[in-house]
């Protein structure tokens, strides 16, 4: 399980490194990626973010199936998204799909 | 811009400045807004006047001593100019203020740092109910850790939900700006290039929310010229559409919302300001201005109503500014 506010930012902004420290691209490089490769299923446990937005998301996730060739049948099978707030599993997993 | 100086009554007394005395001399507007004229001259002009202080590198004093109203959208381009001249070019060294003769005024200095920022002690004791409410962020990048010194007081007013989509919100604002304000020099005779910040007003009172970002970049008419996100054809025909041309810097801003509303551009552009539309829209009260360079857009949410002015003179940079009532922003903040 990744906790993103304890292991990355509680504010996670941004969609590029160059945008700031806590980006999607970073996130998604840094830590998504790496732990998608051991092949266990992978929990996101966003409850203690506040306010990730739709840039952040879209690079982390839909940049796994745009920039690193994940498919989004294997993401289902591989993803689970865990948040107080369960705008955030929709917004992901559409992001995912329309990458 | 050379002052006779026989005694100066403002002259400088701090161990930690040079003696010397002030040459430029500089009346801070009385009112310091963007939406009407003659105030919006008034400041721009007074803000040209600054930079050209700042690059002669003179002694110059900023007077508030007829600083009488501030509105968010001129007060927050009055900040962020200053800011950029001090943190960016020195200005600083060179700069001296005296306190506003207006209690209110110096009331809301204090309280956003801008008097210490600039040596001043505080000595207000800030009680307004004009001022107390603000809060005041600026950064360099898209990092929203400056939040936690008043998330918790928004997760109070707007419960969690409310607090997380618009610190959401405020996040994308801050992040366009980044990739879209910045792309050329700003060409306003001060060689500060590709010096990327933003700077923010906050404010939650009685049950509104107020937010007012400003970056001072090449704003959006001369951002789409460089990076449009749309095809050009269809870009100019909306141009056209609505009844303006290239020349007309309000039917820059205006076209990217009538796009935005219906598609997303190349690269899931185009979204964000649209997307700020729609909060207000939805709760179908409230408002938001933009101004960009010469041009103005403001929407009313209760009549649904937009119109556009185009001024003679450029704010060189851009400024959104929104509100919405809290009590219809958690409606539909809980109805997405």
């Amino acid at each position: 399980m990744i906790n993103v506010a304890e292991e990355f930012s509680p504010f996670p902004a941004g969609r590029y490194r160059s945008d700031g420290p806590y980006s999607g691209e970073r996130f998604r490089e840094e830590i998504l990626v790496p732990k998608l490769a051991t092949g266990n299923k992978l929990i996101i446990n966003l409850i203690g973010t506040m306010g990730i937005g739709s840039s952040f998301l879209e690079e982390a996730f839909g940049g796994l199936v745009r920039e690193k060739g994940f498919k989004p049948k294997v993401l289902k099978e591989s993803l689970e998204i865990r948040s107080s707030l369960p705008t955030y599993q929709k917004e992901i997993w559409q992001y995912i799909e329309q990458a | 811009m050379e002052a006779r100086i026989a005694q100066d009554p403002f002259a400088f007394k701090d161990e930690n400045r040079s003696k010397s005395k002030v040459t430029i001399r500089l009346q801070v507007p009385e009112v310091l807004a963007l939406f009407e004229q003659p105030e919006r001259s008034q400041l721009l002009r007074f803000l040209a006047q600054m930079r050209e202080a700042a690059r002669l590198k003179k002694r110059t004093l900023l007077n508030f001593k007829n600083t009488q109203k501030l509105y968010p959208c001129g007060t927050l381009l009055f900040i962020s100019e200053l800011y950029r001249l001090i943190d960016y070019y020195d200005f600083g060294d060179y700069l001296i203020i005296n306190y506003p003769d207006n209690d209110v005024v110096e009331q809301l200095f204090q309280h956003i740092g801008f008097l210490g920022k600039l040596g001043k002690k505080n000595r207000a004791v800030v009680t307004s109910d004009k001022v107390v409410h603000w809060k005041f962020l600026c950064g360099t990048n898209v990092d929203l850790s400056g939040v936690s010194t008043f998330h918790n007081d928004l997760i109070t007013s707007l419960g969690f939900e409310g607090a997380d989509r618009l610190v959401a919100g405020i996040g994308e604002a801050i992040t366009n700006c980044m990739h879209h304000a910045y792309l050329e020099d700003r060409n306003d005779g001060i060689p500060i290039s590709n010096r990327k910040a933003w700077w923010l007003f906050v404010a939650k009172k009685d049950d509104e929310i107020h937010v007012v970002i400003c970056d001072l970049g090449i704003g959006i008419p001369r951002s789409l010229e460089v990076n449009n996100p749309w095809p050009a054809v269809l870009f100019r025909s909306t141009l056209s559409s609505l009844g303006m041309d290239r020349y007309h810097d309000s039917g820059y801003i205006e076209t990217s919302l009538e796009l935005g509303k219906t598609r997303t551009g190349q690269d899931n552009r185009g979204k964000g300001l649209p997307q700020i539309v729609d909060v207000v829209n939805q709760a179908k009260k409230g408002g938001l201005r933009i101004f960009s360079n010469r041009g103005f857009y403001n929407y009313n949410a209760i009549n649904g109503k937009s119109s556009t002015r185009e001024f003679g003179d450029s704010i060189f940079g851009t400024i959104i500014q929104w509100s919405f009532p809290i009590s219809d922003y958690i409606k539909v903040v809980g109805d997405e």
